[in-house]
């Protein structure tokens, strides 16, 4: 008879997983995959339907519509380490784009919403070993 | 005249009574300026001892690693110099150099606390100008009891009952501080340099144990220079940043309770991370042929005592007993559970490899100062799985266990992967081949599979071969982590037979070994 445990203690696992990335898990591990965070409330409907898209697709979503300065809610969810944040202001919804912001990532970019799902769903999907 | 050998070989003759520093000053002036201690015989000492003669003596310059000790153990002596200076009547305990630095414990009616810590090392830095040498004193017991009664060191006082009777008693002197002290140190204060920083405090028990006072204990580090202890701080903060407590705490992931010391509330968005990592460990061992099971929490003593736990582990399992008198325990590991479905029905050899595969929670009851976040909890759930095989496959599935952690540690990152494969135990049991063959293959298949990874060895439990592998946190713990072991003969927990045809002398065998890296105690077979 062989006896073997592979992650040990998974709640030991979960902690050194927690020190190897600093918080920073890769997209598939991360909890909350997107935060969509208005700027102002003419986005909210608009936020809403990027966060069913996104919710749809199979990624795990959280809208923020406080009426909060942007720069609060970015500090806020990068705290909490939410690796993708989709900021979305009165341009974006006029023009039905998102505006995301990446962890480590100094720039921001704009792009139409389909280009964003296809690229995060396939970062999102958990690795089927090498 | 004595004569001493040098490192380099060439043997010098000096007179009686000559020390170190003598020996420094007669090959060069400026080696004796350099030279802040010796290695003689193999020992560190110090450079006003005499020196026996034919000793072997190496001379240490300050930035010989081997002097590192030194520098720490300085500080440790000028720390509590510098604390008695500020605050008369403070007890001195006990001040070793550890690793990265020192500390020193004192005792005092309010502890010490972090504001104290630049006050404290400005006094260090002003003792560390003044360079004050460093004198050596062996005492008579009568002497040393009389000075530290005087002065009110009840710890010194300890410590010297402890100085075995024909060891001398040797007091450390730095301008009027002196301590109870083996030595050695260097030269003077000034040797010990700069580099260092007083970086905590914390409450230590005298000698560890928890039913003697509580002390006063403050910390420092300590390098050769100062761009060793930059890197050190450097090391600290980004460690201090990746610390899974604190983030646990800011992305709200889980926290610890007094009620339930070691185990853990997870909150949504960290038992939703659980999840996935148990999503996907069940994805990957269902396609490495694995079946799931789950066997109870709770078990009557009499399978503890069949299985050896009660009578070796009890000291470390949660214990129940309810209305009708009947003891319990709850598991502290999965096997004795699988064994028991194992034994279920009829077993064909057509059947093996049976993989059976849980993911259980296990409770065991660590000492309280062992606790840490999650690394080094009470309750915890293993990806535990026993593998029953025919002795021809065993090789063949500890081979494809290996992959398979190596190839999962891959998919999270993990690269640098140690494997560590045990020894061969004295006392032990199963036949010699049962040992030798799997290790073989084992150790020849990863030597050109494992890269990168770095090969050692440990001792085995006496019950079968084991191999660990682990990966390394940027805080320093060592990753937990994988395990997997080959229990050939044991003693049987069902006792049954395995059913014909062509059945072999395999017997159902319980797991006895440490199922995880953390266990305290190993329960006999």
């Amino acid at each position: 008879m062989l006896h073997r445990a592979l992650f040990g203690s998974l709640e030991r696992f979960t902690g050194i997983l927690i020190e190897h990335h600093a918080g920073h898990l890769p997209l598939w591990l991360a909890s909350v995959q997107v935060v969509v965070a208005t700027i102002t409330g003419a986005a909210d409907l608009w936020a809403a339907d990027v966060a069913e898209t996104l919710r749809e697709a199979g990624l795990r979503v959280e809208t923020d519509l406080r009426n909060e300065k942007i720069g609060y809610k970015v500090r806020e969810h990068a705290l909490k380490k939410v690796p993708v944040q989709i900021a979305l202001g009165a341009r974006e919804a006029d023009e039905e784009t998102v505006t995301l912001r990446r962890h480590g990532a100094p720039e921001t970019q704009t792009m139409p919403l389909s280009q964003v799902v296809q690229a995060l769903v396939q970062e999102a999907e958990a690795p089927g070993g090498a | 005249m004595i004569h001493v050998r040098l490192h380099d070989g060439a043997t010098r003759a000096l007179t009686p009574a000559s020390t170190a520093a003598d020996l420094a000053s007669a090959i060069s002036p400026s080696l004796a300026k350099r030279t802040v201690a010796a290695v003689v015989d193999g020992q560190l000492a110090d450079l006003i001892a005499p020196l026996p003669d034919g000793a072997a003596v190496e001379l240490l310059p300050r930035d010989d690693p081997r002097a590192l000790e030194l520098i720490r153990h300085d500080l440790a002596h000028v720390l509590a110099e510098a604390v008695q200076t500020l605050w008369p009547g403070t007890k001195a305990a006990i001040g070793p150099a550890i690793e990265h630095g020192f500390y020193y414990d004192f005792e005092r009616d309010t502890p010490f606390t972090p504001e104290d810590l630049p006050v404290i090392e400005k006094k260090m830095r002003e003792i560390i100008a003044a360079r004050r040498p460093f004198t050596r004193e062996v005492w008579s017991r009568d002497e040393a009891r009389a000075h530290f009664e005087a002065a009110g060191e009840t710890w010194k006082l300890e410590l010297l009952d402890a100085i075995p009777e024909g060891e001398p008693v040797t007091i450390y002197r730095q301008g009027d501080w002196r301590d109870l002290c083996r030595g050695p140190h260097m030269r003077h204060t000034g040797d010990a340099g700069t580099a260092f920083k007083l970086t905590h405090v914390a409450g230590a028990y005298w000698r560890g144990d928890a039913t003697n006072p509580m002390l006063s204990r403050i910390y420092g580090v300590a390098f050769a220079d100062q761009a060793a202890l930059d890197a050190h701080l450097t090391m600290l903060a980004e460690a201090e940043k990746r610390d899974h407590r604190r983030l646990g705490r800011e992305m709200d992931l889980f926290h610890f309770e007094e009620v339930a010391p070691g185990s853990v509330f997870w909150h949504p968005r960290g038992w939703r991370l659980f999840q996935t990592l148990i999503g996907y460990m069940r994805t990957r061992q269902e396609e490495a042929g694995y079946v799931e099971v789950n066997s109870p929490d709770i078990m009557d003593r009499a399978l503890w005592e069949t299985s050896g736990h009660w009578q070796n582990y009890r000291a470390n399992m949660f214990l129940a007993q309810t209305e009708d008198d009947r003891d319990y325990a709850l598991k502290p590991m999965n096997c004795s559970g699988h064994m028991l479905i194992y034994g279920q029905g009829t077993k064909s050899y057509r059947d093996l490899p049976l993989k059976l595969a849980e993911f259980g929670k296990v409770h065991r009851y660590e000492p309280s100062g062992a606790l840490h976040g999650l690394l080094r909890v009470r309750s915890f759930t293993q990806d535990d799985a026993h593998i029953y095989c025919t002795p021809e496959q065993l090789t063949e599935e500890c081979l494809k266990v290996n992959d398979l952690v190596l190839s999962i540690y891959r998919d999270f990152g993990f690269d640098d992967v140690r494997i560590k494969l045990s020894t061969r135990p004295e006392s032990r049991i199963g036949s010699d081949e049962s040992w030798t063959v799997p290790r073989t293959r084992c150790a020849r298949r990863w030597r050109v599979r494992a890269t990168p990874t770095r090969c050692s060895r440990a001792r085995a439990p006496f019950t079968g071969r084991s191999s660990n592998m682990s990966c390394a946190t940027p805080s320093g713990a060592t990753g937990s982590a994988a395990r997997c072991r080959w229990i050939s003969t044991c003693r049987s927990v069902l006792g049954r037979p395995m059913s014909r045809p062509r059945a072999r002398s395999s017997r159902l065998s319980c797991c006895t070994g440490r199922s995880s890296a953390r266990s305290s105690g190993s329960p006999a077979s």
